[in-house]
């Protein structure tokens, strides 16, 4: 039989017919400081109702920590072990943590392996050397491992379809061709090259994760964490805020600003914006005038992270007191507004 | 043997009934590098765990293949049968492959299609298993794996059984763990680490995990697997015994950690002494429960009276290495 165009051998005794896939994934999710949030949230807001998905929301992401170890200050919006929702049952997930030798030993090359499985509909989770990857931020000028997403392929293009961060610091789909994907893979300084492949379950129902809120929102103000604890480096609830004050004010008196710092503050303050104001238009518990209250917070944590940029761009030193001042209201308010929450809880 | 036949080293010797994990990777290592495993040994399995609500006890809480220590090499492959089986890899090969690179194969495999070297019967229900060569005349690979005692024992796998042994099992995913020793590596204790590790097993307690609020960890472990054996009274069976089975293997490496430590003078002999009378006293117990004794609950409480005098000589190991902390042993 004559080969089609398009069709490629992939493994001893398989074709993959599809020259081209890409699998839903939505280009604004309502998280991206960090890829694993965006990468949940992208795959479920293409893919799930709405309504179902803001219920959902509603539970998540109410507490958070600041890790305070130089070097590794992160404010984290999701303290769960379960990044991906796999022990929630959204996502399956499948692994492979192999030397790139041992990939064909098994049968297939490595990117060979990536297309077959986005072909069977998997996500494909992993990290490269961003180094190699034109448009990012490291490109061409330094060694930088970061994970990756990708949701397609185009052999007529000869292009991996990703999303994430560019170098002009927007959240976006962007293409890499397979010779970049290649190189920034050859570079990986690991032994292993790990792959994830990730998958909406089929009929999957979000779990209610509703009647925790109390509790975490509890977690939140008292800074603790019952649910789970990450590094021993960690502050929590509303602290962590405050410890996140702390390390923005000192990088920005050193003329420097980490905004992942003020986007995990304002994204955090938009989850519970938008965790209050669907409670009250449910009608699940009269909030109304807390709506008020949250996103009057998630403006000011705005203005935070506007305050970052601005900072960045002209290194005025006024900016930092405005900054520290900002997000000391936050706290002001939160701790003022959250308990009689709570109460109403 | 022929020239095509590949055996890596893989120690039998021992009568291990331990958890799978930790009889592998100790016949592994020690198969590796004999005698030399007692500072590698010394910082292992210091502390555990018990899952009250899974009755699952554990002694291998963190670094379970040894990686971490740069003692091994670790790949893993976790793939729904379903995704490996559109692969079509050839198994017999693949696993070839894998030993041609001293890698040693541990999975899933089905129990029919193992045979029992020894009285070459069928090993009974499907489990974990090491795979460490093969025979090309026989046509058939070399695996260990626990027999129906508990022990560790070697078996064959025939070639043309290995896709149904691999892919037809119990378990929903084919999952390999694929385990490379690092030739060059010779381990060597770090004695501020074992009294580290000797201060959190006495005090129920481990940094890495202290955010799980379900596993007590330590000594409260083997208190609370105690009790619930107890609290089982005559009724005591699987998986109880198993646990307690484990712990006797607990004991084992803290008589070979106490032996080795006071050979090196790092600790007073009567310190290793007291190890082995504390192995002794609660194998012996163990031996009288898993042998349907009239009374577990007698014997349980033996096992909690060596628990005691343990952790009344080990504060003092823990303090007495804590001394001259960061030095490294043999």
């Amino acid at each position: 039989m004559r080969k089609k165009k398009g069709d490629k051998k992939i493994f001893m005794n398989q074709t993959v017919k599809k020259s081209k896939i890409e699998l839903p994934f939505s280009e604004a999710p309502k998280s991206t400081v960090f890829y694993y949030t965006a990468f949940l949230l992208g795959i479920l807001q293409s893919s799930v109702p709405a309504e179902e998905l803001d219920r959902y929301l509603c539970g998540k992401y109410i507490n958070c920590c600041t890790q305070i170890t130089p070097g590794k200050q992160k404010l984290h919006i999701s303290i769960d072990e379960d990044k991906f929702g796999v022990e929630e049952g959204i996502l399956s997930r499948q692994s492979l943590e192999m030397k790139p030798e041992t990939y064909a030993d098994l049968g297939a090359s490595f990117f060979d392996f990536i297309k077959q499985m986005l072909s069977l509909g998997y996500y494909v989770y992993g990290y490269c050397n961003e180094e190699y990857i034109p448009g990012k931020s490291a490109f061409g000028k330094y060694y930088f491992l970061h994970d990756y997403i990708l949701i397609g392929y185009d052999d007529d293009g000869k292009y991996f379809s990703s999303v994430g961060y560019l170098g002009d610091g927007k959240f976006q789909k962007y293409g890499i061709s397979y010779r970049d994907f290649q190189a920034a893979m050859r570079s990986v300084r690991d032994v292993v090259w790990r792959l994830h492949f990730y998958k909406l379950k089929e009929n999957v129902e979000l779990p209610d994760s509703l009647p925790e809120i109390r509790s975490e929102l509890r977690d939140y103000l008292a800074s603790t964490s019952n649910r789970c604890k990450m590094d021993k480096d960690c502050i929590y609830g509303i602290s962590a805020i405050r410890a996140m004050q702390s390390i923005a004010v000192h990088s920005m008196r050193e003329g420097e600003l980490d905004l992942r710092l003020t986007r995990a503050c304002m994204e955090h303050k938009f989850l519970t914006h938008h965790r209050i104001a669907y409670l009250h238009r449910q009608g699940i518990r009269p909030l109304g005038r807390f709506a008020e209250d949250a996103l009057n917070v998630y403006r000011l944590a705005q203005r935070v992270h506007f305050l970052g940029i601005k900072f960045l761009m002209t290194k005025e030193a006024g900016i930092c007191a405005s900054l520290k001042d900002d997000l000391d209201r936050i706290i002001e308010k939160e701790a003022e507004y959250l308990p009689r929450v709570i109460e109403e809880l | 043997m022929r020239k095509e036949d590949l055996v890596l080293p893989f120690d039998l010797l021992d009568r291990m009934e331990s958890a799978y994990g930790v009889a592998y990777l100790y016949a592994i290592v020690k198969g590796n590098i004999g005698d030399n495993y007692l500072p590698w040994i010394s910082e292992k399995y210091i502390n555990c765990s018990y899952e009250k609500s899974e009755k699952a006890f554990c002694i291998s809480l963190w670094d379970t293949p040894s990686s971490r220590k740069k003692l091994m090499q670790h790949q893993f492959i976790d793939l729904e049968k379903d995704v490996f089986q559109a692969l079509q890899p050839d198994l017999a090969a693949f696993l070839q492959r894998l030993l041609s690179k001293r890698i040693y194969i541990n999975t899933h495999i089905r129990g029919d299609c193992l045979m029992d070297r020894s009285n070459r019967t069928t090993a009974v229900g499907d489990s974990e298993a090491v795979i460490f060569g093969f025979e090309s005349k026989r046509r058939v690979f070399l695996a260990a794996r626990p027999n129906e005692n508990g022990y560790l024992a070697p078996y064959d796998l025939p070639f043309p059984a290995v896709r149904r042994a691999i892919c037809d099992n119990e378990s929903p995913n084919v999952c390999f763990h694929l385990w490379n020793y690092r030739s060059k590596t010779i381990p060597v204790a770090n004695f501020s680490t074992i009294s580290a590790e000797l201060t959190e097993y006495l005090s129920s307690r481990h940094a890495k995990y202290a955010y799980l609020q379900a596993p007590s960890f330590g000594v409260r472990a083997i208190r609370d697997l105690i009790d619930d054996c107890i609290g089982q009274g005559d009724h005591l069976g699987e998986p109880h015994i198993r646990n307690l089975k484990i712990l006797t293997e607990h004991k084992r490496f803290m008589r070979i950690r106490m032996q080795y430590l006071a050979r090196i003078r790092r600790v007073p002999p009567e310190y290793a002494d007291a190890a082995e009378r504390i192995e002794a006293g609660v194998r012996s117990a163990v031996g009288q429960i898993d042998g349907r004794c009239a009374d577990p609950t007698h014997h349980l409480k033996a096992i909690e009276d060596q628990l005691a005098a343990e952790v009344s000589y080990l504060s003092r190991v823990a303090e007495l290495l804590s001394q001259g902390a960061g030095e490294k042993g043999e």
